[in-house]
């Protein structure tokens, strides 16, 4: 008989979350979650790579509540600031300002948060069934894959992360360059299938390779503080009031309640496919809210629709993103790959063997996005008053806390003065990047792939020689990583400027 | 017709870090040479379309990068506590960054805050000794 959920696994791994270590690490995912999605400009990477050093010294369980807490309430709380003061709080909350803000300066911000949080909250936990269930499913398929097809799949990945990746038309170039780059990075250090050091120049601290998180933090963090301090002033000069409406918010959820499933489903969808990014899943998702509503005259004056499809769909999309990331390894955008390095870091290999030997830990990772979302979403209620005003506090007041964060970050693993060198060198890196129209995700993925890709390569050639090019399947990912790369080179040959919408902006 | 300035810059960057790697991995036995010769070869080709490409369109949509001297100052200053960091030791210097941090701040915007200085130094002081505490005092 086909079972369709392993259901021992599954409530196994529910005791496991529920242990109150574990709940505690949650919360801390949950509440860094809630804090840097209502600074504007932080986003969850940054939170994702603020939180990385606590993880040494955890067990893994924990250790993955704590992540996972982070990224399921950014999409939750990023709507503070996109629905009081116009100013979105992560990339995924942009187009939840066209209708939110007017919402908010009509006097109705309660009414439009209520509505967010709700719709969040059912799109994460959409999200994280979806997840649930696709894992028995695809779990035949997943076993089946060897290093050959695996090896071309990051390779697929990479690729559709590298051209999909940032706003401009010129970035399947730029993209491509940034995951190659990633992928050199990768290989300072020991080499996989041979006794080798690369790239060291004979120093000892080269020798283990570069460290996640000061890449993570170099690249992400430090770009977004220095920018935000050259901004100046607060977030906002003044604020309306919350208000009431927030029962009618809930109504509203309810009474859409197909459009939050549809755009939820969605959210799942975008999410899975690699290189696309919050942003473009909340454009997304807001332009279908449009095109299919009959009657469209107050979208962009306050349609609370405008802001139900958004909100499902961005918290959605992160159970999407976690099954190429947990099934095959392949991370699909910056916040994914920080996940993956996370879990290789913890002796958690992902992928087929993930499924195979410890499925508790896939359990363990869906039931904290469900309850994280789920608190996360429930502290939004409580304390939107106060949270709301954190918005208003000029950032040179936060950034000597965030900064002191980042430096014990950066320091605490392996107490080398070095690693505060190597994070203003990747900090600086990042910040030429971001004005220079280089994706940075594309960077990390390719650096946190880089080992498994050369791997899985080196295991292929020593099974199959190079005929491992020619099984079917493997032929058939080659085949469509080739297509893909040349339609992307030859239309940006073929086009001679800037191109996409002014309303794709954020990285994946 | 401007030069487009950052973007130039990094694919340079990238070219010589990709040139150097494909040079670099020819020193290495064949095991370890493929994939990073493979890589930085290839990255050489995409460096030199991007080059190419940003050469030949000229002026890119622009980018709103804040101006040179402040992000300058603000990268000047992240050097200067992770300094203070490694030779006075991790609260003492988050307490003395905050602390002068905020006065240049609040003197660029025309009104020194001594009172506020003086109590975010503090708090960031308290705040990092704590951490310290925490993680096991190790610095």
């Amino acid at each position: 008989m086909l079972r369709i959920v392993d259901y021992q696994v599954l409530i196994e791994a529910l005791y496991i979350v529920f242990e109150p270590a574990r709940l505690l690490w949650l919360l801390v995912g949950v509440l860094t979650g809630l804090v840097v999605g209502i600074l504007p400009g932080l986003g969850g990477v940054v939170g994702l790579a603020l939180l990385l050093p606590f993880i040494y010294g955890l067990d893994p369980y924990a250790a993955m509540a704590m992540l996972i807490g982070v990224g399921a309430v950014v999409s939750t709380s990023d709507t503070f600031p996109s629905i009081l003061i116009g100013t979105p709080g992560s990339a995924g909350s942009q187009a939840t300002i066209m209708d939110g803000y007017p919402l908010a300066q009509k006097g109705e911000a309660a009414r439009a948060l209520s509505a967010a949080f709700s719709a969040s909250m059912v799109g994460g936990v959409f999200g994280a069934i979806v997840l649930s269930l696709i894992i028995p499913v695809a779990r035949p398929l997943v076993l089946a894959f060897g290093s050959p097809e695996l090896f071309m799949l990051s390779v697929l990945g990479l690729t559709l992360v590298g051209t999909l990746s940032g706003s401009r038309v010129r970035n399947p170039i730029k993209g491509l360059s940034a995951a190659a780059f990633g992928l050199i990075l990768g290989t300072i250090g020991g080499a996989p299938a041979v006794l080798e050091y690369r790239y060291t120049f004979d120093a000892l601290y080269l020798f283990e390779g570069i460290n996640l998180v000061l890449l993570s933090l170099g690249l992400f963090a430090i770009p977004e503080i220095v920018d935000l301090l050259c901004k100046g002033g607060a977030i906002a000069d003044k604020m309306g009031s919350v208000g009431r409406g927030w029962r009618q918010g809930l109504r509203d959820t309810l009474r859409y309640r197909w459009l939050v499933l549809r755009h939820s489903a969605i959210g799942v969808v975008v999410g899975f496919t690699p290189g696309l990014g919050s942003a473009i899943v909340d454009w997304l998702n807001y332009g279908i809210v449009v095109r299919t509503s009959r009657d469209k005259e107050q979208f962009g004056k306050g349609d609370i629709r405008g802001v139900i499809g958004p909100e499902s769909a961005n918290n959605a999309k992160d159970g999407g993103a976690l099954i190429p990331t947990l099934l095959f390894g392949i991370p699909g955008s910056a916040s994914m790959a920080i996940l993956l390095g996370a879990m290789t870091t913890l002796g958690i290999e992902p992928g087929p063997r993930l499924i195979q030997n410890r499925p508790e830990v896939l359990y363990v990772i869906i039931w904290s996005l469900a309850i994280g979302t789920v608190a996360g979403t429930l502290i939004c209620f409580l304390l939107s008053r106060w949270i709301a005003k954190l918005s208003l506090i000029p950032f040179h007041y936060v950034a000597p806390f965030i900064l002191m964060a980042l430096a014990l970050g950066a320091y605490s693993s392996n107490l080398h003065w070095a690693d505060l060198m190597v994070l203003v060198v990747f900090g600086l890196l990042g910040w030429l990047m971001k004005h220079a129209g280089v994706p940075r995700a594309p960077l990390l993925v390719g650096f946190v792939l880089s080992p498994l890709i050369e791997r899985y390569l080196w295991i292929s050639l020593t099974r199959y020689g190079l005929s491992f090019l020619l099984q079917p399947l493997v032929l058939a990912i080659a085949a469509i990583t080739l297509l893909l790369m040349l339609w992307q080179v030859l239309s940006t040959f073929g086009m001679g400027g800037p191109g996409k919408s002014q309303m794709q902006k954020g990285e994946a | 017709m401007a030069l487009p300035i950052l973007p130039l810059i990094a694919a340079s960057l990238f070219l010589l870090v990709f040139g150097y790697a494909a040079w670099g991995a020819s020193d290495f036995n064949q095991a370890a040479r493929i994939f990073p010769m493979a890589i930085g070869v290839v990255g050489l080709v995409l460096s030199v379309l991007d080059i190419v490409l940003d050469l030949r369109t000229g002026d890119v949509e622009k980018v709103d990068a804040p101006p040179f001297r402040h992000v300058a100052l603000h990268f000047g200053l992240i050097a200067v506590y992770l300094l203070l960091f490694v030779l006075i030791g991790f609260p003492l210097a988050t307490g003395l960054y905050a602390f002068g941090f905020l006065l240049l701040t609040t003197a660029n915007h025309g009104k020194i805050e001594w009172f506020t200085s003086v109590l975010l130094g503090g708090a960031a002081l308290l705040v990092a000794s704590l951490l310290r505490m925490l993680v096991g005092g190790r610095f």
